[in-house]
């Protein structure tokens, strides 16, 4: 279990990456959404003991950051930005990062590697070197080190980002049967990543903890405030870019989706059963509306 | 616990070789560097000075690689730490000292390969020359010394900068670190701001502007401040690998963070005591300097002329001096001066010379012990009433003698040392007493430095009796004195000086043959060139004494000491004493001249060639070997074939001084019979003169020689004698 208490990060510029963000995540796969500047990565990189927090405590499965040492024994991390020395092959550089993580059993070590990256997919590239490797490839060997070892903690900074389709849904299920009895905590600012997978998740946006929970609770906050209705092209033009979901061409004009308390003027707009994606965006409008969020 | 550490650091440390290792360019280039140095370093001709030429090509090559080292170390770092895409490897349970010091430790093998390429190829090729083994040793270890220490630092501050620049510009801000800490540091702060104290924190320590690249004295007299220098780099080095942990555990959390400190604290302690010997070392330098600066007893340089008055200069005509080195460095000397009273009798002190580096324990005039004073350099002894004869003067005195010059020549050296088997006590620092008050050190005009007033110390009028007994030195010492007893590390010299008398000690060899009556002393880096030098004096030497009876030798040895910021070149008694040679052929017969002729100090004072022809004689002696032993035509050295700077007074033009063109006359009236096949007789020409003396030597110092003039009448009878009428015209 992650508890997070009070903790923030201040810039060193003075704004705020994180401001007072509570929250407990439990065992399974959690979901961290918010916008890009939300301060996801830079919670990421605090439970990764990266940086320390500048105030505030956070303990994975009881052992507090500041045991940084204890905390990298049971955690696997994969950055945003991921790349590897290029001059090494797939299999020699988690070789590399097997030993480093303390498994000193080199049977042992190899028989997981060549597991891992079967469960990657890479396991023909295994003897080629990185520099060979595509984009997609190289993300998948980045989430081979971090399952390296079977870390208690799995921290995933935006892994799906860069992958076409085909790759990400094979790396949602791969982070889904890994998060079997541990925690994987994933960042995403794309909604649909966390949709098929998560059972827990927080939204952030500008440092702050906008929701916690499941996702019929995201859902929930598009409930009464999402429309659908036709509306001429003048009528488009005059709506709020913010409030439109989508928007469909049809024979009587445009049909959009908006969110809002009201349709979209001149149309005869209906409510209609909001998604995941409608509930997050309603919550962000919602925060960006108040204002309550802004950088001190 | 333990075992998992030094497995990942192993781990790691391997990673870091593979790192280098599987680079091609990177394998390339210590090739590249063994075939240059092979090139250059085998390419040299025997004869010249395999250190200095060496010393020369790494001052420079090192420094280039310098450049590779602060690439590479910021590489290092720049490969997995502190960058975003590599967070990764911060997440793995590595310690950042065990990540850091293995980067560390595999960038220093890689580079260390350079370090013993270099030392390989200076001992082979030394070991080519037949250099002594032990020698060979010792400067190889000087070479692998100073290439592996700069590597260490370097490698270290290029780790730190990369460090705590998390960013590209720091490949700039290496190179200005690199081209500061070489070039900027070698030619602005320690050479022209004379900041030398400095030289600890060149990243060479292969200095471009430097003295040391000869194997005359220069490396061994500062043994102890490059090892206490090496040593602070070391901890130096130490403080930096620290300070880089240091700054990347306080980016990242650790649990350790006492431990980093209190190590960050060692590591600066440790630096600081590491640079307290070499500090002391330079305090007690400048001390001795500003001492000097402070001493109201030292005179501007524009106070020359009173000097020269040389008022108080009496005669000494004995000197009895007893040296022994103790513990390496303290000299005990005994000085018995006999001094005649003349002119002493109303004096109510006699004033001496004696260098402050020495503290006189007693002094005895006659039987009885003086009370003296002493300020500075000046020692003043009271006197008792004196009567006329011989006075004898007994000081006793002690001390060691390193120097300090900062401005010397543009380099920070010494100006006098006593150190191991490394001696340079030259007469004008008056390591024996002087007579009167002397200059050995003079200020700068404005004030703000010292000078050393070698050129206005005065050992002459007067020449005196040396006897000079050495005990207790590592290695036999050369003077300008001849060498009349070597026994058990003993040695007695015995001569009459006018010049002064310097000792020269250090690793020198003796060349020497076994029908030659000279020899040269030089260091073993040179001892090609002496050997060369040597063979070709003994040569000329070989066709002078054939017909020259009796073959009076005014020379006994040459000194061939190369190092120019100590030795001046010089003839000093009865030793020529070279700090240079480009021309083997020139330096045996400059040597050859003065061991046939003698000096021609006096020369200038001869204002009518008419009445005095020594010079021009002297000049026919090298006339008749360029006709005879070289094979020239008259006309050939008539358009200045041969050896024109020794017989130029045979052509001089100078109506002033040689109206009749006596030299002319002279030259004609020999090459003609020589054409004529007439060798004998002009040899007994010129063997009657040199019987007679052709010496021309300063009247101060051999007052009865310098005025054996030879007018050109003596010459014209001598040569009717010898020739008869039909050649004599």
């Amino acid at each position: 279990m992650i508890e997070i208490n009070h903790l923030s990060k201040k810039y060193r510029r003075g704004g705020w990456a994180l401001n007072d963000v509570n929250l407990t995540l439990n065992e399974g796969m959690v979901g961290l959404l918010g916008p890009n500047g939300a301060g996801k990565s830079s919670l990421m990189r605090i439970l990764a003991t990266l940086v320390p927090p500048t105030a505030g405590e956070a303990t994975i499965n009881g052992i507090p950051l500041s045991k940084a040492e204890d905390i990298r024994g049971m955690i696997g991390y994969l950055p945003q930005q991921f790349q590897v020395y290029p001059q090494l092959t797939g299999a020699e550089y988690l070789d590399y990062v097997g030993a480093m993580k303390g498994m000193n059993d080199r049977k042992r070590r190899k028989t997981e590697i060549d597991r891992l990256l079967e469960e990657v997919n890479l396991q023909d590239k295994a003897g080629k070197r990185v520099r060979t490797y595509s984009g997609g490839m190289k993300r998948r060997l980045g989430i081979a080190q971090a399952l390296l070892g079977s870390p208690q903690v799995l921290i995933v900074d935006e892994p799906t980002a860069g992958l076409d389709p085909e790759e990400r849904v094979r790396f949602r299920n791969l982070l889904t049967r890994f998060s079997l009895g541990r925690i994987v905590l994933l960042s995403t600012h794309i909604v649909a990543d966390i949709e098929s997978n998560c059972r827990q998740l927080a939204v952030l946006d500008r440092g702050r903890v906008r929701m916690s929970g499941d996702l019929a609770e995201l859902q929930d906050f598009g409930r009464g405030k999402v429309w659908e209705g036709i509306v001429s092209e003048e009528q488009f033009a005059k709506l709020d870019p913010m409030s439109v979901v989508s928007t469909r061409r049809s024979e009587q004009g445009l049909l959009c989706r908006v969110i809002g308390e009201a349709p979209p003027s001149g149309s005869d707009g209906v409510l209609v059963r909001p998604t995941l994606e409608d509930g997050y965006l309603a919550l962000l409008r919602t925060s960006q509306r108040d204002g309550v969020f802004g950088y001190e | 616990m333990v075992f998992s550490a030094m497995s990942k650091w192993l781990r790691q440390f391997r990673f870091e070789l593979d790192m280098i290792f599987r680079n091609l360019w990177l394998l390339a280039l210590p090739l590249a560097f063994a075939v240059m140095n092979v090139w250059i370093i085998g390419g040299l001709e025997p004869q010249v000075n395999l250190f200095k030429e060496a010393y020369g090509f790494h001052a420079f090559v090192q420094t280039m690689t310098l450049g590779l080292v602060m690439f590479i170390g910021i590489l290092t770092v720049r490969r997995d730490i502190r960058r975003s895409s590599y967070e990764w490897s911060s997440v793995l349970p590595v310690p950042y000292a065990t990540k850091v010091s293995a980067k560390y430790l595999a960038g220093l093998i890689y580079f260390s390969i350079f370090t013993l390429i270099a030392g390989a190829v200076f001992a082979w090729f030394s070991s080519q020359q037949g250099i002594a083994p032990e020698i060979t040793r010792d400067y190889t270890l000087y070479f692998i010394g100073t290439y592996e220490v700069s590597y260490i630092v370097t490698l270290a501050l290029a780790m730190l900068l990369a460090i705590s620049i998390p960013n590209r510009v720091v490949y700039l801000i290496g190179f200005c670190a690199w081209m500061f800490g070489t070039f900027f540091m070698d030619i602005f702060l320690i050479d022209k701001a004379r900041l030398y104290p400095l030289q600890t924190f060149h990243l060479s320590r292969f200095f471009l502007m430097t003295s040391q690249p000869n194997d005359t004295w220069s490396i061994r007299i500062i043994a102890d401040e490059l090892f206490y220098s090496r040593l602070f780099v070391a901890s130096f080095a130490l403080l930096l690998l620290v300070a880089g942990v240091t700054v990347l555990n306080r980016i990242r959390p650790t649990k350790h963070k006492l431990a980093v400190w209190s190590v960050s604290a060692f590591a600066v302690v440790l630096a600081a005591l590491a640079f307290l010997p070499y500090g002391q070392i330079w305090q007690q330098r400048y001390e001795g300097y500003y001492a000097k600066l402070a001493d109201s007893t030292l005179t501007s340089m524009d106070e020359r002329p009173e000097w020269n008055s040389s008022s108080d200069l009496f005669k000494i005509t004995d000197y009895d001096l007893q040296v022994e080195m103790e513990n390496r460095d303290r000299l005990r000397i005994a000085a018995k001066l006999t001094i005649p009273g003349e002119g002493l009798e109303d004096n109510e002190e006699l004033k001496l010379t004696l260098n402050r580096s020495f503290n006189v324990q007693q002094i005895k005039i006659g039987a009885s012990t003086a009370s003296f004073s002493r300020q500075g350099d000046q020692l003043n002894i009271k006197l008792p009433p004196l009567t006329e004869g011989l006075m004898q003067v007994e000081v006793s005195y002690e001390g060691t003698m390193m120097d300090f010059a900062p401005g010397f020549q543009g380099q920070g050296s010494f100006y006098a040392f006593a150190k191991g088997d490394s001696v340079f006590l030259p007469g004008y620092i008056g390591w024996y007493p002087l007579a009167g008050h002397q200059p050995i050190y003079v200020k700068e005009m404005d004030g703000s430095g010292i000078q050393l007033g070698s050129v206005f110390v005065s050992h002459a009028p007067y020449s005196a009796h040396f006897k000079l007994s050495l005990a207790g030195f590592e290695r036999p010492l050369y003077t300008s004195l001849t060498e009349v007893g070597r026994e058990q590390g003993n040695q007695v010299f015995e001569g009459q000086v006018s010049e002064g008398l310097t000792l020269f000690g250090g690793e020198f060899l003796e060349l020497k043959s076994a029908d030659f009556p000279g020899k040269a002393v030089t260091t073993p880096y040179n001892a090609k060139l002496g050997e060369d030098i040597l063979k070709q004096w003994e040569q000329i030497y070989d066709y002078f004494s054939g017909w020259i009876h009796p073959f009076k030798p005014h020379l006994e040895q040459v000194l061939f000491l190369p190092n120019e910021n100590y030795v001046q070149y010089s003839v000093e008694n009865q030793t020529y004493v070279m700090n240079y040679v480009f021309d083997t052929d020139y330096a045996s017969k400059i040597l050859m001249n003065e061991m046939l002729l003698g000096s021609r100090r006096g020369d200038y004072l001869i204002d009518n060639m008419s009445e005095d022809v020594r010079l021009q004689i002297r000049g026919l002696m090298w006339y008749l070997y360029t006709r005879e032993a070289e094979g020239y035509s008259d006309e050939e050295i008539w358009e200045g074939s041969g050896n024109s700077y020794l017989i130029q007074e045979l052509y001089a033009s100078n109506t002033e001084t040689d109206p009749d063109r006596v030299g002319v006359r002279m030259v004609k009236q020999v090459a003609q019979a020589l054409d004529e096949g007439k060798y004998k007789q002009v040899k007994e020409v010129l063997n009657y003169f040199y019987a007679k003396g052709i010496e021309v030597p300063h009247p101060k110092m051999e007052p009865a020689v310098a005025d054996n003039k030879i007018p050109y009448s003596e010459w014209e009878q001598e040569w009717k004698r010898v020739m008869g009428d039909e050649n004599g015209n």
